[in-house]
């Protein structure tokens, strides 16, 4: 399996790295939307104390840390499908699927450079944020970001699969990601606390996982909040993950089936 | 029971059907299209160590078969088999025993070497990293391509290419390998090499599935063929077997001189004889090309002089495989 993960990680990394000028692209893109942010804050920072005083009261540190983890969104919900998508338009898919690595093999292994790249852009952004915009980052319980990091790819994967399972059907349009793409960014504070939102808006919120991972990632990192003070996160979170993940890993085997039978595996 | 140990390759009852696709306006009001039948009742035996050609037009149902053959599609009826696993039942064990060399260069990646994109694969054959890049240098050696192995994949010809889709199908030393149209887009010399080599690939014991266009190629390499038409196997065998379909055995070139008009309608009343054509070819001869029953051409010489034909040469053939391919795949035989 080590052998996998390791030619998985190799391939990707060596692609990723083909492509010189994107990396310092993705680099300054970071560095310009922590300035924006950083400006907001100057503005109007001191009205949204308020709604802040849970997470030490300041916004950009709530902000930098809503959009470093926001991340892992993006690489949970699409690195499955985008897997599979680009594989089908390269033709490589049909290539890795002769072998007999399982196509469910195929798709989680090449999803983690996705996942360490992510980390490292996360890192990258409260690097930034404490090393130029004197973001305290001294108090954060790692134990804590660490298990609602994990807890929040898995949780966050699961619909992933359940989107790659629609991906590998149709091919394009797929009412998952769009759903909880376009649903996390607004509801599932990002970029505001979701108390500033009214109470039927947040009653919505409370069923999207970012809002408990963001929750969690902020009070671990910027109060440094043990595991045990997180459970009121931590425990949806575990929901979601068992709920949803058996969910996803049997809609992805009747969508492989399906597209085995009519004949669409690697087409695009 | 399916013998397991003879053969690489069996299909018994073999069927292919494609649910067509629906636009909006039929999805929503359900209305239901008749699939598509790509593979009606496909029976194949092909023997362990067989060089065997699936020739077709183009929606014959080649690719779907290889696709079956490979587990990248599921059959919809009837029992496949390859060297002894179950396609649909065992997957798995299918693919540790095949390769595939298709001629589609998009099956790498384009950006790392030669020797990377095998060693990955390797990998995915279930070898160990390190056994991983023994084996992808074998290959490469097998293939030729040793001193271009750490050249981006990009940089690489036609020929190279293709080459390399050889290589990777190697990489798990497969017990059957299929071959789908592999030398298309190759120049002459290119193909002719891989031509060789194949050659030199089937003497090793592999049993080898070619599907191709090019029938003078699957005429020099394979022993056995199958003619595919509209998802039918329309015959399989030797290319004399099938010929022997066609027209019961052998065709006779005559050039005689003499002939009237009822000796033309005696040959063709002999019982032996299926076809006469006649050609003048001026100065009072003519050509007769007469397809046979195997075995019987004495007769019909003796029976040409008993005319008092005046014979001035004879020749035998067999039908080339473009001329069975063309019968085959025009008419219901």
């Amino acid at each position: 399996m080590f052998n996998k993960i390791y030619a998985f990680i190799k391939r990707d990394v060596t692609i990723a790295t083909s492509y010189k000028l994107s990396f310092f692209l993705r680099f300054f893109g970071m560095f310009f939307s922590i300035l924006v942010f950083y400006f907001i804050d100057k503005l109007f920072g001191s009205t949204a104390t308020p709604y802040l005083m849970d997470y030490g009261g300041d916004y950009f540190s709530f902000v930098l840390i809503g959009i470093a983890f926001t991340s892992f969104l993006w690489a949970g919900l699409k690195s499955f499908s985008k897997v599979i998508r680009r594989g089908q338009m390269m033709g490589t898919l049909e290539a890795m699927l002769i072998t007999p690595t399982r196509i469910s093999t195929i798709i989680l292994f090449s999803s983690i450079w996705s996942f360490i790249a992510t980390s490292v852009t996360a890192l990258l952004y409260l690097a930034i944020g404490g090393l130029f915009f004197g973001v305290d980052l001294g108090s954060a319980n790692i134990l804590s970001t660490a298990i609602v990091l994990v807890l929040t790819i898995i949780a966050f994967s699961s619909f992933g699969i359940l989107s790659a399972s629609f991906i590998m059907i149709y091919k394009e349009g797929d009412p998952i990601n769009w759903l909880f793409s376009s649903s996390s960014t607004l509801l599932g504070g990002v970029f505001f606390p979701i108390e500033v939102m009214p109470d039927w808006l947040q009653s919505i919120s409370k069923i999207l996982p970012i809002t408990y991972s963001l929750d969690a990632m902020r009070l671990a990192i910027l109060k440094g909040y043990a595991p045990a003070a997180l459970t009121h996160d931590i425990l949806p979170l575990i929901g979601f993950s068992a709920i949803v993940m058996p969910l996803a890993i049997v809609s992805f085997y009747l969508a492989v089936n399906k597209a085995k039978m009519n004949g669409s595996l690697t087409h695009y | 029971m399916v013998n397991t140990v003879e053969y690489s390759i069996e299909t018994k009852g073999l069927v292919k059907s494609y649910p067509q696709p629906r636009n909006f306006f039929e999805f929503f009001r359900g209305t239901e299209k008749k699939p598509v039948t790509a593979l009606d009742h496909v029976d194949l035996k092909i023997k362990k160590g067989e060089f065997f050609g699936v020739l077709g037009p183009n929606g014959a149902g080649k690719t779907t078969l290889t696709k079956i053959l490979c587990t990248l599609v599921l059959p919809s009826e009837g029992e496949v088999r390859v060297n002894g696993y179950d396609v649909v039942k065992n997957g798995g064990g299918v693919r540790t025993s095949i390769g595939l060399v298709s001629s589609d260069e998009r099956s790498f990646y384009w950006k790392i070497s030669g020797r990377e994109n095998l060693v990955f694969f390797a990998v995915l054959n279930n070898h160990s990293w390190s056994r991983a890049k023994e084996r992808a240098a074998e290959v490469l050696e097998i293939v030729g391509l040793e001193s271009a192995a750490d050249r981006r994949f990009e940089t690489y010809s036609s020929g190279m290419k293709q080459k390399m889709a050889f290589a990777k199908g190697l990489l798990n030393d497969p017990q059957t390998l299929f071959l789908d149209e592999p030398t298309r887009s190759l120049d002459p010399n290119a193909a002719k090499e891989i031509r060789h080599f194949l050659s030199s690939l089937s003497k090793q014991g592999k049993t080898i599935f070619l599907t191709t266009h090019n029938l003078a190629e699957a005429e020099q390499l394979c022993k056995r063929v199958a003619v595919l038409h509209r998802g039918r196997v329309q015959g399989v065998g030797s290319k004399r077997d099938l010929g022997r379909m066609l027209t019961r055995g052998e065709r006779l070139m005559l050039v005689v001189s003499g002939l009237e008009k009822p000796g033309i309608s005696r040959l063709e009343t002999l019982s032996v004889v299926d076809s006469v054509g006649v050609e003048g070819l001026g100065g009072g001869r003519v050509r007769l090309t007469l397809e046979l029953a195997e075995g019987s051409v004495s007769t019909v010489l003796s029976e040409a002089l008993k005319l008092g034909l005046q014979i001035h040469s004879t020749r035998t053939e067999e039908a080339s495989l473009e001329q069975i391919f063309e019968k085959l795949t025009t008419e219901e035989v």
